[in-house]
């Protein structure tokens, strides 16, 4: 029986330019927590494996100015422990805990999980609610992807042949913002979501108004942010009706499947109602 | 009564070497030249094999041996655990390997190869041409009319067990209210950590085969096994290492014969070890039932008919199913006196996976349907949930329904009075459908009934043989199946006891070997401490008689006026006249005699005393999202005597948390088109994690037996048979909402909850 | 085949595995070191918990190529004949081991933990332990276990 071809790059040269050569025959490995699963349950097409772990280029948590840049190659439980990111984007590390298992966490990245591309992903769905930009290097050079526009459908990016997600980007939330994340499903740990909602409310300087993000996952091809419920709160004041309405804007625009983990129609009642309790907790003050 | 090693929660015989990672279980062996086996499975829920050609898998490098249904012996078995016996009805319906198979993952060819990979690539080589067969993977397609017939069974059903006492008709006549009420519960896997199915073969040139294997029986799996494979039961040897966790799933056959069959022919050791895919799609699970409950009841809280009928869902082969039923029967006619009693169990194929055993062996589905309809009685007639079972169950001294024989001890009213008090019952009872919040709690309880062994429906055979060594230890040999529950630190317990050595004098045979121990059933039907606790200690009284006869010869003083404690034999008016065990053995051994004291016993234990529990659950139920939270469980324990208390605790919690999936995460489905597992893995098929756990509050309640080994009677089974009935009634008080199947999933509630408010 | 060097328990071993090999298999079939165990080789169970860089992870998750240069301890490496580790005492006092099939596992994952956080809460505990299923003890005493240690 054949053996897997294995390469382990000392640089992002050298693996942009193995990955760029050999296509859809070869797989990057990362954390390894989704490969090697795939890899076992067969059957594959593929016939190597990138091991990208040795690539610096993208490790590393850093800021400069409002920005914060996490390498791809972080792990998910480094990502909760990390003092920046603990502080300046709290409902990162929250999706991030919800992560799987420990065990999982030790091993798998936040770029590996960022490109397995499921659509109940947690760690996606927040960083489309802080409006993250996703860093692609590749044969052709380099370039920025807003993470709102990096995912096309269940397991599909728009990274091309060669290129790899080098790092993610995200500039500090509004001031005063608050988010929140809910994960829904039948246990408190090793879910994937049924259903789960982000949301960064942010009140508008100097006045009682209010500017919503709402993003909600597991219930489309990809995670989503509702533009609707988004614009009906635009300037507006904040109170229970104005997010309840706009909880029912988020039901309404989205459209689930049935599925073996639950049904189209429990996950759509599931965004209105986690929609409204997620803008009710993000404004925490009186309605 | 108090003792000096029974009753006190000693650390498990067996605990040092699984913590230190040094306990070996059946897959971590490894004989020299040994290979690998895999079965090939049908990927059809029903189909015909028309051309099956092993050929280019037979010439790939590292192939030994490729079996397919021609090479199999014509025999035709059932895979389940029993002896002959009045309550075994043991339909004989399996083949080793199939040409017909009934269900996705039905055993098409088997094949041992050098390795995993190359036995893997060598079934893809297999080429097989299937003529696909209308399936009828659920009960409902089964039981429709014009489905196509399993096993040429008409309208798919078989094994009916009527039983009639009295008139139901005449009782319902009479009745003030009748209750009607139908309840479906699904199919659940055991998922016990080390995947079911895993046992290593090895032939030897005298025409016997050794297996070790992950087994609850050895010694049935041995008959079984030879039978299978055409051999006199003298030429299979099962030896039984540590096993990481049962719960029915190993009682009986697993994949002993393929395994056995490939090192035959290929005159090798094969070791076949199932995936965790394959442990839920090929290994037996709960049966899923339907069942309906006519209950006829006076205004004062008493029965005057109660009827059950129930549809057993067994899957594609026999094995338990027409066994069970009989169980099924006694569970439910036993639980509460009533004159006219009338109960009808069908058996049915369908063409999904066999269904067998999984812990309480029906009581779980019958007690959430019995549980569930008295609760909604109480809430009718007007009469507190817990008077009316306190009203209405079988007391000591009366005839219990399921044997036939007199309650030894009963310790209910203990255990609802102090589980009530717990839970804070009074207080919390009541207030969930006045609430106003959108989390509104209830409380609940379900009471059950379970076996002390299972005569006389089955034989209840235990054998133990005690010898004292020459320093005064003791080696019991028994056929220990202690798959993880604690039994082989119990019975060294009371072999301790009876025989006034220290515990730690007496060494179990940790490996069960059907050459060398005497014949026992196994660990099923919550019997180990009940039945071979009752052999053991009947070997130890043999051994320590013949110990206080020489120790009467060499210290001159007749037998009745001596006695063994704590490793002495002493003097009961003298306590300056006394010999150590070691020091009598010693001269037994090596003085004039020369002998040792052995004490060997194989028996039936005398009777079936049963236990009882009330479980309280408190749960809140998210009225937005569905979600149902087991915020407590308090779970009273009538177990006769706890030998070991740690132990029995440890078996209740367990328990509870199977109750609890059972109850609302646990379900393994199947695409009703193809039949194709839909959730055969941990992510998909949801056991509680240590963060979904409640706070769980064990109560013992040790109402002694007459006839136990130290007054025990069992705790096995018992822990999940009420769970999922106290969540339903705590459900219930929680949002006034009666749900009649399982799970109680977030989408069920929420629908319920909708269709309530409308 | 590939040949390469593993540190395990504080020792040397040197191997000749496929790529597609996990950890947990080498560990288990090459090495003779079966107290790590496959409950489910897919990441779900936790019994394949190993310390890698004193880190739980699932070995069966980790190609044993890229556990090279990582310092990887098993459950052969805690404790020893004489003496044992006093979380695998408190497991064994507390009744905590029943089939015993997930406790390496989870005497790895505790192990860890303590490392870290040597006074966890029981919230803390049951969140560190979430990735190891267990079906027999209901976590009750593996929990009440690891909290005497803690207390110490």
């Amino acid at each position: 029986m054949s053996d897997l071809n294995y390469w382990e790059p000392g640089n992002l040269l050298e693996a942009v330019s193995i990955l760029a050569n050999l296509g859809d025959q070869v797989r990057p490995l990362a954390g390894g927590t989704d490969l090697l699963v795939k890899m076992k349950k067969g059957p594959i097409n593929w016939r190597g494996i990138v091991n990208i772990k040795g690539l610096t280029e993208l490790k590393g948590i850093n800021y400069e100015g409002l920005t914060i840049t996490i390498g791809a190659l972080t792990q998910i439980s480094s990502l909760i422990e990390n003092p920046l990111v603990r502080i300046h984007f709290p409902v990162l590390v929250e999706a991030a805990r919800s992560l799987g298992t420990p065990q999982v966490r030790n091993l798998a990245t936040i770029g590996g999980n960022l490109c397995n591309a499921s659509p109940a992903a947690d760690v996606a769905l927040v960083l489309l609610m802080y409006e993250a930009r996703l860093l692609i290097i590749g044969p052709s050079g380099s370039r920025k992807v807003p993470v709102q526009e990096f995912y096309v459908g269940p397991s599909q990016t728009v990274l091309q042949q060669g290129e790899l997600l080098t790092a993610i980007e995200m500039d500090l939330p509004p001031l005063n913002s608050k988010g929140v994340f809910y994960k829904h499903g039948k246990r408190k740990s090793h879910e994937i979501a049924l259903v789960n909602v982000a949301v960064l409310l942010t009140p508008q300087p100097g006045t009682k108004q209010i500017r919503a993000r709402i993003a909600v996952g597991a219930v489309a091809s990809t995670p989503l942010r509702i533009k609707d419920a988004e614009d009906s709160l635009t300037d507006s004041l904040a109170t229970l009706s104005a997010f309840e309405q706009a909880a029912e804007l988020a039901k309404q625009a989205v459209n689930p499947i049935d599925d073996v983990r639950s049904t189209a129609s429990y996950r759509k009642q599931m965004v209105g109602v986690l929609t409204r309790r997620a803008l009710v907790e993000a404004w925490g003050g009186e309605l | 009564m108090s003792y000096s090693v029974v009753g006190h929660s000693l650390p498990r015989v067996d605990a040092r070497e699984k913590v230190s990672g040094s306990a070996l279980y059946t897959g971590d062996m490894v004989l020299p030249h040994m290979l690998v086996g895999k079965v090939l499975r049908s990927p059809y829920a029903h189909a015909k094999v028309i051309r099956i050609d092993t050929s280019k898998a037979k010439q790939l490098p590292g192939v030994k041996l490729v079996l397919t249904y021609e090479d199999t012996p014509k025999i035709l078995w059932n895979s389940a655990g029993f002896p002959p016996s009045p309550g075994a009805i043991l339909v004989e319906d399996q083949y080793i390997l199939t040409n017909t198979p009934l269900y996705v993952g039905d055993g098409i060819a088997a094949v041992a190869a050098v390795d995993e990979e190359t036995a893997t690539q060598a079934l893809e080589l297999i080429e097989v041409e299937y003529e696909v067969l209308p399936a009828v993977v659920s009960m409902e397609q089964a039981l429709a009319e014009g489905a196509p017939r399993l096993h040429d069974a008409e309208n798919n059903t078989y094994g009916h067990t009527p039983v009639v006492i009295g008139d139901v008709e005449a009782g319902f006549a009479e009745a003030d209210y009748v209750f009607e009420d139908t309840y479906q519960v699904p199919k659940v896997n055991q998922v016990s950590m080390e995947p079911c199915g895993v046992s290593m073969a090895a032939p030897d040139m005298d025409g016997r085969v050794t297996i070790w294997t992950s087994t609850q029986m050895p010694h049935l799996v041995r008959r079984i096994t030879a039978h299978a494979l055409g051999l006199k039961i003298g030429q299979v040897r099962i030896i039984k290492p540590s096993v990481g966790g049962a719960f029915g799933s190993r009682l009986g056959v697993v994949n002993e014969p393929i395994s056995a069959l490939l090192a035959m022919k290929v005159g090798q050791p094969v070791m076949l070890k199932y995936s965790r895919e394959e442990a839920f799609l090929a290994t037996e699970s709960r049966h899923p039932m339907t069942m309906t409950l006519k209950t006829g009841m006076k205004k004062d809280g008493t029965f005057t008919a109660r009827q059950f009928t129930s549809y057993i869902d067994g899957g594609a082969y026999a094995t338990h199913t027409p066994s069970l039923a009989g169980p099924v029967a006694g569970w439910f006619l036993a639980m509460y006196k009533s004159p006219n009693i009338k109960v009808d169990n069908y058996s049915v194929y369908t063409n999904a996976t066999q269904c067998g055993a999984f812990r309480g062996y029906g009581n779980p589905q019958v007690v959430f349907a019995v549980e569930s309809q008295m609760d909604d009685i109480a809430e009718k007639l007007g009469i507190d949930p817990l008077e009316l079972r306190l009203k209405n169950h079988p007391c000591a001294g009366e005839v219990w329904m399921w044997s036939g024989w007199a309650i030894e001890s009963c310790g209910l009213e203990e255990s609802i009075a102090s589980g009530a008090k717990a839970i804070g019952w009074t207080e919390k009872r009541n207030n969930g459908r006045i609430s106003q919040g959108v989390k509104k709690r209830g409380v609940g309880m379900g009471y059950m009934m379970h076996v002390s062994g299972a005569r006389p429906m089955l034989h209840e055979t235990s054998a133990a043989i005690i010898k004292i060594n020459e320093d005064g230890s003791a080696n019991l040999n028994f056929s220990n199946s202690d798959v993880g529950t604690g039994s082989a630190t119990s019975l060294s317990q009371i072999a301790a006891e009876e025989l006034g050595i220290p515990f730690n004098e007496v060494m179990i045979s940790k490996m069960s070997d059907t050459d060398v121990n005497g014949f026992d059933i196994g660990s099923h039907a919550s019997r180990q401490i009940y039945s071979g606790g009752n052999a053991v200690k009947k070997a130890a009284t043999m051994a320590k008689e013949q110990l206080l006869v020489m120790a009467a010869e060499l210290l001159d003083i007749p037998v009745e006026g001596l006695e063994v404690k704590e490793g002495r034999v002493w003097a009961r008016d003298d306590s300056s006249k006394s010999l150590s065990v070691a020091e009598i053995s010693h001269a037994a051994h090596f003085g004039s005699h020369g002998h040792q004291f052995i004490g060997a016993v194989s028996e039936e234990p005398p009777g079936n005393p049963p236990v009882y529990a009330a479980q309280f659950a408190e749960v809140e139920v998210d009225t937005e999202t569905g979600i149902i939270e087991v915020i407590r469980v308090v779970a009273a324990h009538d177990v006769g005597t706890a030998v070991n208390p740690a132990s029995v605790e440890g078996q209740i919690q367990g328990a509870v948390q199977q109750g609890i999936g059972y109850a609302l995460t646990e379900d393994y489905r199947i695409d009703l088109g193809t039949g194709k597992p839909l959730n055969s893995n941990l992510s998909d098929y949801k056991i509680l994690t240590s963060v979904d756990m409640p706070q769980i509050e064990t109560i013992l309640v040790q109402a002694a037996s007459e006839t136990g080994p130290f007054g025990a009677k069992s705790v096995g089974e018992s822990g999940l048979v009420a769970t999922a009935a106290a969540i339903a009634n705590a459900v219930y008080d929680a949002i006034g909402i009666r749900f009649k199947e399982l799970p109680m999933t977030p989408e069920r509630v929420l629908t319920a909850l909708q269709n309530k408010d409308q | 085949m590939t040949p390469i060097s593993l540190q395990i328990n504080g020792e040397t071993y040197l191997v000749n595995v496929p790529i597609k090999k996990t950890l947990l298999d080498v560990l288990r079939e090459d090495l003779a070191l079966t107290g790590t165990k496959k409950g489910c080789d897919s990441g779900e169970c936790g019994a394949c918990t190993v310390l890698m860089d004193g880190k739980p992870v699932n070995s069966c998750l980790i190609l044993a190529v890229d556990a090279v240069g990582k310092q990887i301890s098993t459950i052969e490496g805690i404790g020893g004949i004489m003496e044992l580790d006093p979380i695998q005492e408190a497991l064994v006092a507390h009744g905590a081991i029943q089939c015993g099939y997930c406790t390496p596992g989870i005497v790895m994952t505790a192990k860890a933990l303590l490392d870290s956080n040597p006074h966890p809460t029981e919230k803390e505990v049951r969140e560190g332990i979430t990735g190891n299923l267990c079906r027999c003890t209901g976590y009750v005493k593996v929990v009440e276990a690891i909290m005497d240690v803690s207390r110490r």
